[in-house]
């Protein structure tokens, strides 16, 4: 039986391609690393000074912790396609496409956390130039009501761990003002949640989840900051309504009334035209 | 026109027998069922052995599950009071102070759901983490700090020898799993079936209560008052959970406590069930806790806000409590959202202490002070 050449030589030339770009399903990857910087007020958090000028009175305040949980990374090219960022599994901060960053380092005013950082979320995505990126702040639903004590990392961080309604903080941004004792606290999770602890039957009347996209955004040069100071340009962080969680614990706290909107996220009474946290620089 | 308390013995002998343990529940101390009390549950992964209820016990009253080493399980929970503080609210290892009371954890075994107002959290070892790791307030303080824990228990080699003996085969026994297991399996031996009441109704002893309290267990169980219809079975509490039944429903209500601004409202902070569920109609609704032991653990209510058993019972006989001014003011009678099982009811003053004769006649001496459940440690 005869063969043509070509047909083979082709084939060969497939083989050593997909050798070379070790992903699967056989299109080209490369790896892509996604640069977080965490800043209050212009200035970059850090666990050993503290920040004048927050909040809408000004107040001079400490940090506590600053850590949130990104997922559904989508690059994004010219024509507007999304390309999926496949995390690398890590075992520590980086688990089923969802990462755990980390600006506290248990220094300082930190006193909830450790000396491990992660500011940069690594992983492949396909071989091709990007110039946006969308990502959420938030685990996903179906991993979001686990056993904190038994899932892998970071699914296990007795910090974000909700304990109370079976799921995640997926924002933890906790300072100490002059005027909350308990501290002026972010936690922002999904709220409302009923159904088992198995969590897939249920469901959370408010999602919670933070929808970030990002245009003129290129992984390779450009870095995602996120202003957290201005989050609370609004609040006074010396007051919190008496008999109400410290700060802003999501459902229905009152601080949470000049924050949600903030971040794109629904409050009864309020307005919101997205999420004015992150930007590209 | 059905003899209640007939009826109350049919129902309580029907268990008799169910309890596997029921040898010497007489004698005082000891982990045996008590009489006629049918088995707890326990999940397949984290069966009864004693050493894990040695470690879970120790654990209990250790002050070292507080980041700040002063406070433990039992501070909140203190055995003299059935496993209550005393207090309206509770207070944290750091100061701050709970919305709501310390509840008894006499029976909690036998929960269908656990804490005042919350549809999601069933297992013991689930809850534990919520004192442990909470924020809001803080509690034991070990927010992001569990390496700490966990090396506080590693370091102590009486402490790492307990633990290795509860987990045997482990690598490194000295886990959260391991934690919140062992207390899991202490609490599940905290029964109270030894009270007067228990002695009339499952022991056979017939003068257990006076005559007065057993017109007031009549009053009890009878429809003019209903309060069995949310404080019923054997734990005079929510529907319980336990061997043989398949799966409990949950129950959780509005007794009428507030109605702010007249929609039913509820503090913001304390509005129970409404908090997970968002349904206007759960606005307020908490679980009936157990009136067992009910004489130790005033003050009264998610949030302690009446103080006496005798201004409880005038609470139901109104039907609502009416609160005159301030920020809280409303009528609780009024409430829409209020259950319709409270609807009020006459009493005279002799009924009035016949109730309350039999509410004190559910108080367990035994467990109050079973060395079994105490603190280990002098």
């Amino acid at each position: 039986m005869n063969r043509s050449r070509a047909p083979r030589a082709t084939a060969l030339a497939c083989c050593l391609l997909a050798s070379a770009c070790g992903g699967s399903g056989g299109s080209d990857s490369k790896p892509v690393s996604l640069r977080f910087a965490s800043r209050i007020n212009g200035d970059a958090f850090s666990c050993s000074r503290p920040y004048d000028g927050i909040g809408s009175t000004f107040q001079t305040v400490t940090p506590i912790d600053l850590r949130f949980y990104v997922s559904e990374v989508n690059l994004v090219t010219a024509d507007g396609s999304l390309h999926a960022l496949r995390m690398t599994e890590d075992g520590k901060t980086q688990h089923k496409n969802v990462a755990l960053l980390d600006f506290e380092d248990g220094s300082g005013t930190c006193a909830e956390g450790d000396s491990n950082l992660k500011s940069e979320i690594v992983g492949t995505a396909d071989d091709l130039d990007y110039t946006g990126v969308q990502f959420t702040v938030g685990v996903p639903f179906a991993l979001n009501h686990v056993d904190a004590t038994t899932a892998a990392a970071p699914f296990n961080s007795s910090a974000m761990a909700w304990n109370w309604n079976f799921g995640f903080k997926f924002l933890k941004f906790d300072l100490q003002s002059p005027g909350v004792v308990d501290g002026y606290r972010m936690h922002i999770g999904s709220t409302g949640c009923t159904g088992n602890e198995a969590g897939p039957n249920g469901s959370c009347t408010e999602s919670n989840r933070i929808s970030v996209s990002l245009a003129n955004f290129n992984p390779d040069t450009n870095t995602i900051v996120g202003e957290f100071g201005a989050l609370l340009r609004n609040n006074d962080v010396n007051f919190n309504t008496p008999e109400t969680a410290p700060g802003c614990m999501s459902g229905d706290d009152p601080e949470c009334a000049t924050i949600f909107p903030k971040l794109g996220l629904p409050y009864p009474g309020t307005v919101s035209a997205g999420q004015e946290l992150f930007f590209v620089e | 026109m059905s003899n209640k308390l007939a009826a109350a013995c049919l129902f309580a002998l029907a268990f008799i027998g169910c309890g596997s343990d029921s040898g010497s529940s007489n004698a005082p101390g000891g982990l045996e069922l008590p009489e006629g009390f049918p088995s707890v549950k326990e999940p397949a992964d984290n069966p009864f052995t004693r050493a894990k209820f040695n470690l879970g016990r120790m654990l209990f009253y250790d002050e070292r599950l507080s980041l700040n080493q002063t406070t433990s399980c039992g501070t909140c929970h203190q055995q003299a009071l059935a496993f209550t503080d005393g207090r309206a609210r509770a207070v944290g290892s750091t100061g701050q102070e709970h919305p709501r009371g310390s509840q008894s954890l006499a029976n909690v075994g036998y929960a269908n759901t656990l804490t005042w107002g919350n549809p999601l959290l069933r297992r013991l070892e689930d809850q534990a983490l919520v004192p442990l790791f909470n924020l809001n307030p803080v509690e034991l303080g070990f927010s992001g700090r569990e390496a700490d824990l966990l090396a506080r228990f590693r370091d102590d080699p009486v402490a790492a020898a307990m633990f290795k003996e509860a987990f045997p085969g482990q690598d490194d026994p000295v886990t959260l799993t391991s934690i919140v297991y062992a207390l899991a399996v202490f609490q599940r031996k905290i029964i109270s079936g030894q009270s007067r009441y228990d002695k009339l109704v499952y022991q056979g002893i017939p003068n257990a209560l006076s005559d007065s309290a057993k017109r007031g267990l009549n009053l009890f169980f009878s429809e003019r008052l209903e309060c069995d219809h949310c404080h019923g079975g054997i734990n005079f509490a929510a529907p319980t959970n336990h061997q043989g039944v398949e799966q409990a429903r949950d129950q959780f209500e509005n007794n009428g406590l507030y109605n702010i601004g007249g929609t039913g409202a509820y503090p913001s902070n304390n509005t129970g069930l409404f908090e997970f569920t968002r349904d206007p109609g759960d606005m307020g609704k908490f679980r009936p806790p157990t009136l067992r032991n009910i004489e130790l653990t005033a003050p009264y209510m998610h949030d302690g806000s009446i103080a006496t058993l005798e201004e409880v019972i005038d609470h139901y006989a109104r039907g609502g409590r009416k609160i005159e001014s301030g920020p809280l003011a409303g009528d609780g009678k009024e409430s829409p959202v209020k259950s319709a099982l409270v609807a009020g009811f006459q009493l005279s003053r002799e009924e009035r202490e016949d109730i309350l004769a039999f509410l004190r006649s559910l108080t367990d001496l035994e467990l109050i002070s079973n060395p079994d459940l105490s603190d280990p440690s002098p």
